[in-house]
């Protein structure tokens, strides 16, 4: 009788050890990836970003026009903050066939006059991407839209494209889990086909990158 | 008979004595860094400073704004994202960081503990713009908060002070990655400091207060760009109380912005 309750309480201390050790804990759904190798070496792959209804937040001042308008209302940046050229924003990011596979935040700030934007793009199954490049002048996507008819506070149907980055003109600086050691470059384009009555975007937004091994 | 039930009632005994080991774990307890050698410290408060906290309604601590979309996808369900607002020595707003959290697969609840890979895009509108890359060990936080108070049902026992990042730089630092303005082509390390003063076991975290510390290596010289990829921070000084080298003289390696318009641009 004490043999198998000393049994007993062996097998299941080392049950749960074992349980703890080895059972995946954490195992996020991961979507098959969309990579293609690019001629010159290298892996490409396309992020997809629809407007309005991928965006989460965005926080900016005035002077970064229609995209600065605080959402959802009422998040808005501090006045020390909120008079800076400043532009955050995030987005849920799909893979190319429209399945949500990450978030992604994006920054756009004009430090010493200068502009620069930076992407952070998590997927939780793979890794995170980290962007960098020169940034669009302040109001970019405004001054499109005015250029395809839109005026100013109006709403606005239409098609307008604005290539933000161009192809190959972003740098991929760096990365985690199975992005670790990558570098790269990236383009960014930004498809509005409409405003809407508070001012939000309808659209997309396509983050092409090619990545490879760093060195 | 008897045998078999003296053995489910030792495998029963045998799994809470196991569970007890896990809960107690010293292999999984978060380090305890040293903060020498950062020079830079922000700051926020939880939930005052976050304009957004967002994800799928499973985490101890409320969304808000009360409208912003929840992280319900099966692929981010468990992700949180919070947008900050990180303040400098004189409790002003100074940067706005976006945080992204989701938990590690290398969690292993024997050896590691409870990880989640932690990532930074960190803007401060005077200086640019840098990235921050952490592994973060919650296990502790987690076994003080969400197993003792909303499990077991405890009282919360005061203020804890818990420092969870243990990479992936080297003493268990995260890593700064530069993006624009004086950050560009730097890199550096950080830690976090966090502060849990209230948690309910109905609400959940009510609030906390937490620092981030931060040492950049030396601004690049010209032509240096890409040199010295290694060294970060450093030195014997302690951990400064706000920004100490604000005004510090930095390379600037960023170019103007270089967008282009489509010229197919339509509409009515």
């Amino acid at each position: 009788m004490r043999t198998a309750f000393i049994v007993g309480v062996l097998l299941g201390l080392a049950g749960v050890l074992a349980a703890a050790k080895y059972v995946p804990w954490v195992n996020p759904p991961r979507l098959p990836s969309h990579t293609s190798v690019v001629a010159n070496g290298g892996r490409a792959e396309a992020f997809v970003i629809r407007l309005p209804a991928d965006r989460i937040s965005a926080h900016g001042g005035e002077a970064v026009g229609v995209r600065g308008g605080a959402f959802p209302a009422g998040a808005t940046l501090p006045d020390a903050l909120g008079d800076a050229p400043l532009l955050v924003e995030q987005f849920k990011v799909r893979d190319r066939d429209g399945n949500v596979i990450g978030v992604a935040a994006r920054h756009w700030s004009q430090p010493g006059g200068q502009s620069s934007s930076a992407w952070l793009l998590v997927i939780p199954s793979r890794g995170a991407l980290l962007l960098e490049a020169d940034g669009e002048p302040a109001g970019a996507i405004d001054a499109a839209l005015a250029a395809a008819g839109r005026r100013p506070g109006g709403t606005w149907s239409g098609s307008a494209t604005v290539d933000v980055v161009e192809d190959g003109g972003g740098r991929v600086v760096g990365g985690s889990g199975e992005f670790d050691g990558l570098e790269g470059r990236y383009g960014e384009t930004w498809t509005v086909t409409g405003v809407g009555d508070s001012g939000e975007l309808k659209g997309t937004i396509e983050l092409n990158t090619v990545t490879f091994v760093a060195g | 008979m008897k045998y078999v039930w003296m053995t489910i009632a030792g495998c029963i005994v045998g799994a809470v004595v196991g569970g007890a080991l896990l809960l107690f774990n010293p292999l999984t307890a978060s380090g305890n860094p040293s903060l020498v050698g950062f020079d830079r410290t922000l700051r926020y408060v939880l939930p005052d400073d976050a304009l957004v906290l967002t994800h799928s309604g499973v985490l101890p601590i409320e969304r808000r704004p009360f409208e912003v979309e929840p992280l319900w996808e099966s692929a981010i369900r468990s992700t949180s994202l919070a947008t900050l607002v990180l303040r400098g020595e004189s409790d002003a707003p100074h940067a706005i960081a976006t945080r992204i959290t989701a938990p590690s697969k290398r969690t292993d609840l024997l050896t590691t503990g409870v990880l989640a890979n932690d990532h930074w895009l960190v803007s401060i509108p005077t200086e640019g713009t840098f990235f921050v890359v952490a592994e973060t060990n919650v296990s502790t936080i987690a076994r003080d908060t969400f197993v003792a108070v909303q499990l077991l049902g405890r009282e919360w026992q005061g203020r804890r002070t818990y420092l969870p990042i243990e990479g992936p730089e080297i003493a268990g630092t995260a890593r700064v990655v530069g993006a624009s303005g004086s950050f560009a082509d730097r890199v550096g390390r950080a830690l976090e400091r966090y502060e849990v003063e209230r948690f309910a076991r109905g609400a959940g975290l009510e609030r906390a207060s937490a620092e981030l510390y931060l040492a950049l290596d030396e601004a690049p010289q010209a032509g240096d760009a890409g040199a010295d990829q290694g060294s970060a921070g450093g030195g014997d000084a302690p951990a400064g109380d706000g920004l100490a080298n604000e005004n510090a003289p930095a390379e600037d390696d960023s170019t103007a912005g270089g967008a282009t318009l489509a010229g197919n641009a339509t509409g009515r």
